[in-house]
């Protein structure tokens, strides 16, 4: 029974992995892989991909070390400051920069011109980098905060200076962690859809993921299999970071590093010279980052057209609303867009954690029918968005018995394949942090195992579930590659909604609705830790 | 001059105060325990002398030698302090093989900078023969006994030649035989060695045995100080009594509050001059003795004794305080 189960899931979430690479057709692939084009565009992959992720390793652990071993006042703010890249939608971002740094209209170019143009493969790189290093810094704050304090400790009192701590201790018991991180903002950097749409394209520089939109957008369903074999390259590049996930994990055991007393945060001070350094590069490079590119889409969205560029700052003497009435009461795609993100969005997060606790309850017990069900449930994750909208569009199009294709129905089964191990993850954790004397006690107590579920379990785990609902919503909220494949007549998303407002140039609508979604995403996260009670959202 | 002194030390953690001005002196090679109960600040002092808190602004003095460590003024950094540190959860760096993680402080400090490959050898293998350690130095720590792992500290420790070596609840995490061994050990080590060595703990054995002397430490102070032996047949204050000894605490005769201590109770089958009628509530065979609860109107409590004599409950005794 409990297999059949595991088999229904694993024929559901990777149907769609499966229907693509029967579209792949062997002469189209040859042609294409012979193209020049096809190996420019592998070029630009892997090239924007390994360099971001490098980048961001970097900073996310400079900033990780900062942010774990010390405490100060406003702490907790810094840190939701240093996530923003990653909480705000990509594209949002993407918009951002173009309206701070495109090389024309750009807000900012008078104070300071982007180095090499913000369009290219240099664009796309540090977009790349900025919007995936809170992954990276989230990876490494776990890891750091789970080490042995007194291991730091130990090496200070032999003499080691701080930058030798992190050089001789740190540094060699992080280098799982380091090729995680580095697998993982892989993972992220070839499935990105919207910062090669509006950095790279404007320039030509077409990476995998904009070649399989770029063949769909062409030829329609005909460009299928020219699509299929671009995403069987870009599939077997994502396979690489799972690969390193699995292999990691089971070398795990040689890292164990919390034992005895647990590690406290240390009350050393901080030098004053240290602290303010931070501060300083904190400042600068969050201004940076998100700061300023936003402040300036904000802008251009309350003053008139072109106002910034010829008469300056004077155009704050005449600021209007009017964008966001439009946006908000007039404007019929964003109700549309409102609409199918929320209705669709908060019904794919329901499924995936009712999906999440009724798999918990089967498989608790049971070790390797729960590690079957994780990775049935973390390849998708892994799976370029892409990849996964296309496969959808092969499976439920009608071919094998289900159409699904220009319905709802069918981005909400892709919400829902992407995002599932997001809840599943959390709930797991809280699951086996509860004392399996709780369960027994219940059970003594004349509980059925359901009962325990329900009067136990559940209530316990109220925190994760609530926490974990919205925590599956905001990336879907945010979500634009799989939407734009799989965007209909009857369903629009906010992501589809500000791509074409981008495309019929009115970017000052575009800009205003960009604006609400990150005020809405922001809500969301306090929300989802409030009723986590701290343990989940940032 | 004493070797360690400290002059009103006080640390605080927000509005929290932790330690009270704590005032000590440590003699040059003398064995001293911080002995107290969870919270009581102890682990605070300790990681004070290394450096590894910061203590308050306001705080006053933490000298070794003739060098100021910590004041108002003077910070200086744990990696310069010269001092070993045995924690409790061992702190064997698990991507270092034993040799490397004693040699690890030969390495960082700058006074041991002109030391060639062969001499740090010599030191490690000698630091490893003192602990008993000699030939596993290719080990890495998860494949080594807790009771090896907190050696390999040890050897760490002893290796740099510390001014002062501090012992952070070093065995709490061993088992009960291990940590009779590695204590016998510790003991004579330092003996050996004559080296100043504070031990934290909260095993009332553990510092009885060890110490030179102990100070014992209440809610932030030093609650009292002196030698084993006079803290135990003396206590100076009722929690010395309650915490060393055992101690109970009941109004006597003349209606005043007294710390009683239980092995000081002799009893008798009949009245005598001061003595105190009770009733054998409860019996606990120990082995070479027995423990007994009585209950005395009295002393409006439960009595605690102990007697190589078997009584029967529900039998009347006779107490008298020694």
């Amino acid at each position: 029974m409990n297999w059949i189960f595991i088999f229904l899931l694993g024929v559901f979430f990777l149907a769609p992995l499966t229907g693509l690479l029967s579209q792949v057709n062997a002469e189209v692939l040859r042609e294409i892989y012979q193209s020049p084009s096809f190996l420019k565009s592998l070029g630009v992959t892997l090239s924007s991909s390994i360099s971001a992720s490098l980048i961001s390793v970097i900073i996310g652990m400079l900033f990780a070390r900062q942010f774990a071993h010390n405490l100060w006042r406003f702490k907790r703010l810094q840190r939701l400051m240093l996530l923003i890249p990653y909480l705000v939608p990509n594209f949002i971002l993407a918009i951002a920069f173009v309206v701070a740094w495109n090389p024309t209209t750009g807000l900012l170019n008078y104070w300071a011109v982007f180095p090499g143009g913000l369009y290219g493969l240099f664009g796309m790189i540090f977009l790349f980098s900025i919007t995936h290093m809170p992954v990276a810094f989230l990876l490494f704050e776990e890891k750091l905060k789970r080490i042995d304090s007194s291991l730091r400790e130990a090496a200070r009192l032999s003499g080691a200076s701080n930058f030798k701590v992190f050089l001789k201790i740190e540094l060699p018991l992080l280098r799982p962690a380091i090729i995680g991180a580095c697998g993982l903002c892989f993972a992220l950097n070839i499935s990105a859809f919207a910062i090669p749409a509006w950095i790279g394209a404007p320039e030509k520089v077409y990476p995998l993921t904009y070649k399989v939109y770029q063949a769909i957008q062409l030829g329609g369903l005909e460009g299928l299999p020219q699509a299929a074999s671009y995403s069987v390259i870009l599939f077997l590049l994502s396979l690489i970071p799972l690969f390193l996930g699995f292999w990691l994990q089971g070398n795990e055991k040689k890292y164990v590093l919390l034992s005895g007393k647990t590690a406290k945060e240390s009350s050393e001070k901080q030098g004053i010279i240290g602290f303010l350094s931070f501060q300083i590069w904190f400042f600068i490079s969050q201004t940076i980052f998100w700061i300023a590119p936003l402040m300036c889409l904000f802008l251009s969205t309350i003053v008139k057209p072109g106002c910034l560029q010829s008469i300056g700052v004077k155009c704050l003497n005449e600021i209007s609303f009017s964008h966001y009435k439009y946006v908000v009461f007039d404007l019929a795609e964003t109700k549309a867009g409102l609409h199918g993100s929320l209705l669709y969005g908060s019904l794919s997060a329901l499924v995936i954690v009712l999906m999440a606790i009724v798999s918990l309850a089967l498989f608790s017990k049971k070790n390797a029918q729960l590690k079957t069900v994780e990775t049935i449930l973390t390849i998708p994750l892994a799976t370029p968005g892409a990849i996964i909208a296309l496969g959808l569009i092969v499976v439920y199009s009608g071919k094998y018995g289900v159409n699904l294709y220009n319905t709802p129905w069918i981005i909400m089964t892709a919400f829902i394949i992407k995002h599932a191990s997001l809840a599943f993850q959390p709930l797991r954790t809280g699951l086996s942090n509860i004392s399996p004397s709780l369960f027994e006690a219940a059970r003594l107590s004349g509980a059925s195992s359901a009962g325990v579920w329900r009067k136990i379990v559940l209530p316990i785990l109220r925190p994760e579930y609530l926490g974990g609902f919205f925590l599956v919503l905001i990336p879907i909220l945010g979500e634009l590659t799989m939407s734009v494949f799989l965007t209909s007549p009857s369903f629009q998303s906010i992501g589809t909604v500000l791509f074409d407002l981008q495309d019929y140039a009115d970017h000052a609508s575009a800009g205003a609705l960009a604006i609400l979604l990150v005020l809405l995403i922001l809500s969301l996260n306090e929300l989802s830790r409030f009723l986590s009670r701290g343990k989940l959202g940032y | 001059m004493a070797h360690l002194k400290i002059n009103n030390l006080t640390k605080s953690y927000g509005a929290n105060k932790i330690l009270h001005g704590i005032s000590l002196e440590v003699q040059q090679g003398e064995f001293v325990s911080f002995l107290g109960p969870s919270g009581c600040g102890k682990t605070t002092t300790l990681r004070c002398i290394a450096g590894l808190e910061t203590p308050d602004s306001d705080s006053g003095d933490i000298t070794v030698g003739d060098k100021t460590l910590s004041s108002q003024k003077i910070f200086v950094k744990p990696e310069d302090r010269n001092l070993g540190m045995v924690f409790q959860s061992y702190a064997v760096w698990p991507h270092m093989n034993v040799f490397e993680n004693v040699a690890f402080p030969l390495r960082m400090k700058k006074r041991f900078n002109d030391l060639g490959h062969n001499e740090i050898s010599k030191i490690v293998s000698d630091s490893l023969a003192l602990v008993h350690l000699s030939g596993l130095e290719k080990r890495f720590g998860n494949e080594l006994s807790g009771g090896q792992q907190q050696r390999v500290a040890l050897a760490r420790a002893l290796a740099m030649s510390p001014q002062i070596l501090l012992l952070d609840e070093p065995l709490s995490n061993l088992d009960v035989i291990l940590r009779e061994e590695l204590r016998a050990e510790i003991q004579k080590l330092q003996r050996h060695l004559k080296m100043t060595t504070i031990l934290v703990t909260h095993d009332q054995r553990e510092a009885l045995s060890l110490s030179d002397r102990i100070f014992l430490m209440n809610k932030g102070k030093i609650e009292a100080v002196g030698t084993p032996e006079e803290l135990y047949t003396r206590p100076p204050t009722v929690f010395a009594a309650e915490f060393l000894v055992g101690g109970q605490t009941f109004n006597d005769k003349s209606g005043k509050p007294q710390s009683f201590i239980p092995r000081r109770w002799k009893h008798y089958p009949k009245p005598g001059l001061g003595s105190y009628e009770t009733q054998v509530v409860s019996r606990l065979y120990l082995g070479s003795e027995y423990e007994y609860w009585v209950e005395s109107s009295q002393l409006q409590g439960t009595v605690k004794f102990f007697s190589a004599e078997k009584l029967e409950p529900g039998s009347k005794v006779y107490l008298t305080y020694q």
